[in-house]
């Protein structure tokens, strides 16, 4: 009885903790509070994880997201400077809106989750070995095993990492003549064709 | 082996990825010609494999349908290779900096496409959501990749934020029906789906067609489009507007035809609803823009609201339709992007009235825009017309008279709207000393053969003869 | 194969004629006339290999492919005298086309040929197709080559006019898709497209929208007055081979619509409209006179007294009567016919005069005599003079439409006295009245005077000896609704004729 009540009095708590955190992820002026603020949410799921059983996905939580990913960013954001958040101020008009949008579908959804009784499994899951069985069904090739997305997910990750690479790469500088958009306006004119020698002076560029 | 083209691709990718290590910028040109023959190999594959069976313990399905988008994919994915190379490779890439990187360049493209291919042959849930951000998250770099311009950037950001929401709001939804099921396998989420309570099931459905809506532009989730499309390289927006689509239906045709079934029906006055906002809109904006790209994006607006007027039929008349039109849509457009991507890289000119005096410089690449565009318009015989008929047969025959009236209104509309680009190509008064452009043999044959097929796939009925009857056995093993 | 033959030829010739545009463009010009020429051929031996009989089935040749069996469309095309007559009309001024153009057409000469003849094939198509689907495919694609002989070899504002053009008869076309998408699944069609299997198809409550589908879509292809948006801009903006075709063919595809599709397949609704649709026929004869008086420039004339004459068309259509259909089917040949010869006409002016305006020429008799005989007899053929085809086909319109409405004939009657006051007016303005400066022109000479006189002849001809193409004109049942089979046999009886011969005519 007092185990489930405790049961009950935490979950609230590491909820309403979340829901807070995330607010002021939101509403943060500074960018290294919202990130430390994340930090705190992230950990809050982590609880919740640990509340469900799934110890090894509680870990994979605090491993990856606090410990990993979260630190990048307050480490990126202290190494440039960039602390503060530009000024946003959305119409009036605007927040309202959203403010309805939102509150509307959260009205929309608990009514949902309220009225619907959710299938929840018969026997709990397995308390220990837990870990080995993800192992074990993340590898596995039969009928009830999850390769597959294991397999591209690895495939998503490689090109995660080569395009965020790609993009945060040193540019070259500015001031090149022509672009495809012409988004200034004499850039759109016709040029005529480049020289042979600039063409090959734009070569040894791109060489170098 | 049926998994041997998505195999082959990867196994491409990988190959252009450590090939790209080791040459020197000079030599990097071979890189396009690796990726093409990787997608050739895999498409050799994809026509020996059998069309039917699974593997991984019905993981991983293949069937009729799922042959035909792979087939679309593939087609999809070489021609903006094609096209991706006169970019990259051509004279354009030396004019822009920050065009570079080609080896990674294709190695993203290559994984887009095969998180596509595994998007129509996945057979539960976590693969379906996996590979559906396998197929998006690489397209969100391609789109950011022109570092010199600003609007570039700005694309992919909106995009990376408009698609996390979109996979959010897919997530959730999936999630949903986990909980309301307890499988993550779709036929056993669609056997259990009876005695799922109303309103838990209402509310993931809704999910996951705003999700859904997203990708296939479908009003009012479609206002990434335009900025998206504008700012990305012209290869990737060709890419974006044809396979990014074909994706989406395929998403709908796992979600509507496999977990739904015949939940479906209720649907109808819904999806008619959505169709006919998305098409007059997508047609009414399109009118009014100025930038061909632009242009083109409100055009794929409003084609996907003629698109989704398959859902309104049976599946047995539904599927073909979707499917044919589908194909017949992509060959269209993407000889119009090959068009517009040439043209872009030769002069940089990338507004409509631009295009002006092109049918007398260069006569053959101004028909087979022509032929394109009338096919987009639904010209007969062409075969944008006959795909178009189809559908709006469905929609008739489903008792929406009043919607295939919306949609022939809004066809005539667009044929205003894509004569004036060839109005521009043949009547406006030729540039001053503009002489005729060159042509790189490979988009000039993608072109041709781009526009004969739009031109003999309206005549020829093998291919709808043949997507039907495929279609009809799919049917029969969805039920058995 | 005969059929298919007859619809592909032009086409086929039209590339050869593309082709070899690089050999000279004379040869250009003879391949398509030779083209045409064997086209005719096929038709006159379809002609001579099938009598005119009464009775019994009236079709000629039938041709049925399977093309989308699935969705129950085939490529069925089917010949009857009605559809005979009208495919030899559009070779024929297919064939007046290519010799016009011959000294006026001087750049792109293959794809102007191409062009043309993609167009007649379209149009041929139209008039043998008995599957709507394929009609339908074939009624716009003579759309786009029409589009592009008026971008290209166009005057004035031509792309605009062009794309007005291109967007009025699309408008129309889609609401006629629609149309039939609802005739293809009303209740016991059997969901198929072919022509003989939907005549059976009553569509029930919904077929008076239907109809209204097919009206309009033709309306906008005659046109009928609200819809004539389009015309006069565009007939004047068409080069003289175009506006032959627009004028002679096209709007021949709008009518010859009206009696097979459009009140055949619904005839209820039709015959519950036909008052509506006899007021917008008499509105057109009235109202397209009115503008046509009140023209200074010669093609817009020629698309005025257009309306007007077709109304008589729509009038006749919906009479539904025997007498009417073969009225209808001769104003239609007729009317073709002399509207090419206006065409002619205005092009020898504008080259030879340098003018179109009619307010700028006068007096041209004394210069150009051939001319001025020329001119006269086409504005007689217009004005509908005994002996001159019109004549017949106006005359057995109003007689049809007597039986029907004296009021709506009594009207129509009236506006066949505007029309000869207007063509005569014409003919005084152009060749007699005060010499102006400069009014010594060359005359009509050579192709065009060719040209001429053929139409000329084939009025005369068909003015003063009918009877072959009333024959084959004669309606099918169902073409007229469910009238007696005794009014169905309805012969132009030698006496009818004498008497109307003496008809005083204003």
């Amino acid at each position: 009885m007092i185990a489930s009540a405790s049961y009950t009095v935490i979950f609230y708590l590491l909820a309403a903790l979340a829901v807070l955190l995330s607010l002021a992820v939101v509403n943060a002026w500074k960018l290294l509070r919202a990130a430390i603020a994340l930090m705190g949410v992230l950990s809050m799921s982590a609880g919740l994880y640990v509340m469900l059983d799934a110890s090894f996905l509680a870990g994979v939580q605090v491993l990856v997201y606090v410990g990993g990913i979260v630190v990048l960013i307050v480490f990126a954001v202290m190494l440039t400077r960039s602390a503060e958040l530009l000024q946003d101020n959305p119409a009036p008009l605007r927040k309202i809106l959203g403010a309805i949008a939102s509150l509307a579908f959260l009205a929309a959804t608990v009514g949902v989750f309220r009225s619907s009784p959710f299938l929840l499994s018969a026997e709990k899951a397995p308390l220990r070995d837990n870990t080995t069985l993800i192992g074990e069904k993340l590898l596995d090739y039969g009928a009830g095993g999850y390769v597959l997305p294991f397999e591209i997910i690895s495939l998503l990750l490689l090109i995660a990492i080569i395009g965020g690479i790609v993009v945060a790469r040193k540019t070259e500088p500015q001031g090149q003549p022509f672009t495809t958009g012409g988004d200034e306006a004499g850039e759109a004119e016709f040029r005529p064709p480049f020289t042979q020698e600039e063409h090959e002076d734009e070569l040894e560029l791109v060489e170098k | 082996m049926l998994m041997l083209p998505e195999i082959i691709v990867v196994l491409t990718a990988g190959v252009v990825l450590c090939l790209d290590l080791f040459l020197t910028e000079r030599s990097r040109v071979i890189l396009a010609p690796v990726t093409l023959l990787g997608l050739a190999l895999g498409f050799a594959a994809l026509l020996v494999t059998p069309q039917t069976g699974d593997l991984l313990g019905g993981r991983f399905g293949m069937d009729p349908i799922a042959w035909w988008f792979k087939v679309i994919f593939l087609i999809a994915g070489f021609v903006t290779v094609i096209l991706s190379m006169d970019l990259l490779d051509g004279r354009a890439a030396h004019r822009m900096r920050g065009i570079g990187f080609r080896g990674e360049y294709y190695t993203i493209l290559l994984s887009t496409i095969v998180g596509m291919m595994f998007l129509i042959s996945a057979r539960e849930t976590i693969t379906l959501y996996v590979s559906l951000e396998t197929a998006t998250i690489p397209l969100f770099v391609l789109t950011a990749w022109r570092r010199d311009h600003v609007q570039s950037g700005e694309a992919g950001l909106k995009y990376v934020i408009i698609g996390a929401l979109a996979s959010a709001f897919i997530l959730y939804g999936l999630s949903i029906l986990y909980g309301l099921t307890g499988q993550t396998s779709i036929v056993g989420m669609s056997a259990k789906l009876a005695d799922v309570p109303r309103p838990a099931f209402w509310l993931a459905a809704a999910m996951l067609m705003t999700g859904v809506g997203f990708k296939l532009t479908i009003v009012p989730f479609h206002m990434w489009a335009a900025d998206v499309y504008e700012g990305a390289p012209a290869p990737v927006t060709a890419y974006l507007s044809v396979a990014s689509k074909a994706a989406g239906l395929a998403f709908m045709f796992q979600v509507f035809y496999r977990i739904f079934g015949s939940e479906l029906a209720g649907w109808t006055p819904l999806i008619a609803a959505f169709a006919a906002v998305t098409m007059s809109l997508g047609n009414l904006v399109a009118i009014v823009q100025d930038n061909i790209k632009r242009f083109m994006a409100f055009s794929a607006i409003s084609q996907a609201g003629y698109l989704i007027l398959g859902f309104l039929g049976p599946a047995d008349n539904g599927v073909p339709a979707m499917l044919f039109y589908m194909l017949v849509y992509i060959l269209s457009n993407l000889a119009v992007f090959a068009c517009i991507v040439w043209y872009s890289n030769e002069t940089g000119r990338e507004r409509i009235e631009e295009y002006r005096g092109l049918s007398l410089t260069n006569p053959i690449m101004a028909l087979g825009m022509m032929i394109a565009l009338f096919s987009l318009a639904g010209i007969p015989p062409l075969s944008g017309f006959v795909g178009k008929f189809f559908l709006f047969s469905i929609a008739a025959k489903a008792g929406y008279n009043w919607l295939v009236a919306v949609a022939a209104v809004n066809s005539t509309i667009s044929l205003f709207y894509y004569l004036r680009i060839v109005r521009q190509m043949y009547i406006e008064p030729i540039y001053e000393g503009a002489g005729t452009l060159p042509v790189r043999y490979t988009v000039a044959a993608t072109v041709g053969l781009l526009s004969l097929a739009v031109a003999l796939m309206g005549v020829i009925p093998y291919f709808y003869e043949t997507i039907h009857a495929q279609t009809i056995t799919w049917l029969a093993s969805l039920i058995g | 194969m005969t059929l298919q033959l007859i619809i592909l030829l032009p086409l086929l010739g039209g590339i050869v004629a593309w082709i070899s545009e690089r050999r000279g463009s004379s040869d250009v010009r003879w391949i398509a006339l030779i083209t045409l020429a064997a086209d005719f051929a096929l038709l006159l031996s379809v002609w001579a290999g099938h009598p005119a009989a009464a009775g019994a089935s009236r079709v000629l040749l039938d041709e049925n492919l399977p093309w989308i069996p699935q969705l129950g469309i085939g490529f069925h095309l089917s010949m009857d005298g009605l559809s005979l007559l009208m495919a030899l009309l559009t070779v024929f001024l297919g064939a007046i086309a290519v010799l016009v153009s011959w000294t006026e057409i001087r750049e792109r000469i293959g794809a102007f040929h191409f062009h043309l003849l993609a167009c007649l094939t379209g149009i041929l198509g139209v008039f043998l197709s008995a599957d709507l689907f394929l009609f339908f495919v074939f009624y716009e694609v003579m759309l786009i080559p029409m589009y592009f002989l008026i971008v290209f070899w166009g005057e004035d504002a031509k792309g605009r006019v062009a794309a007005k053009f291109v967007m009025y008869t699309q408008a129309g076309g889609l609401l006629m898709l629609v149309s039939i998408l609802g005739l293809y699944f009303a209740e016991g069609s059997g969901h198929t497209f072919d022509y003989n299997r939907l005549l059976a198809t009553r569509a029930g409550a919904s077929s008076a929208l239907l109809m209204l589908g097919f009206f309009l879509a033709f309306g906008v292809k005659l046109p009928i007055i609200p819809l004539h948006g389009w015309q006069a801009e565009t007939y004047s903006a068409a080069p003289t081979a175009g506006g032959i075709i627009l004028s002679g063919l096209m709007a021949k595809a709008g009518a010859y619509g009206l009696i097979r599709f459009a009140i055949p397949l619904f005839p209820d609704a039709a015959h519950r409209f036909a008052p509506c649709a006899m007021g917008f026929g008499v509105i057109a004869i009235l109202y397209g006179g009115l503008l046509a008086f009140s023209q200074t420039d010669l093609k817009r004339f020629i698309a005025y007294s257009s309306i007007s004459h077709l109304g008589f068309v729509v009038l006749g259509a919906f009479a539904m009567n025997a007498t009417a259909y073969q009225g209808v089917v001769m104003q239609m040949i007729c009317h073709g016919l002399s509207v090419a010869g206006l065409f002619i006409l205005a092009a020898v002016l504008r080259d030879n005069a340098g003018t179109n305006d009619i307010e700028r020429l006068g007096g041209l008799w004394h210069s150009a005599p051939r001319l001025g005989v020329t001119g006269s007899l086409l504005a007689m053929a217009t004005l509908g003079l005994p002996g001159l085809g019109n004549f017949i086909g106006e005359f057995l319109i109003l007689l049809g439409v007597y039986k029907v409405s004296v009021t709506y004939a009594a009207i129509g009657a009236f506006g066949a006295v505007a029309s000869t006051i207007y063509a005569l007016w014409l003919v005084q303005r152009i060749f007699l009245g005060p010499r102006r400066e400069g009014a010594s022109i060359r005359d009509i000479s050579g192709r065009s005077l060719v040209a001429a006189a053929a139409l000329i002849a084939a009025l005369l001809w068909l003015g003063l000896y009918p009877q072959p193409v009333l024959q084959r004109a004669e309606p099918s049942p169902r073409a007229v609704m469910g009238t007696p089979a005794s009014d169905n046999s309805f012969e132009l009886h030698p006496r009818i004729l004498a008497r109307a011969l003496e008809l005083p005519r204003e």
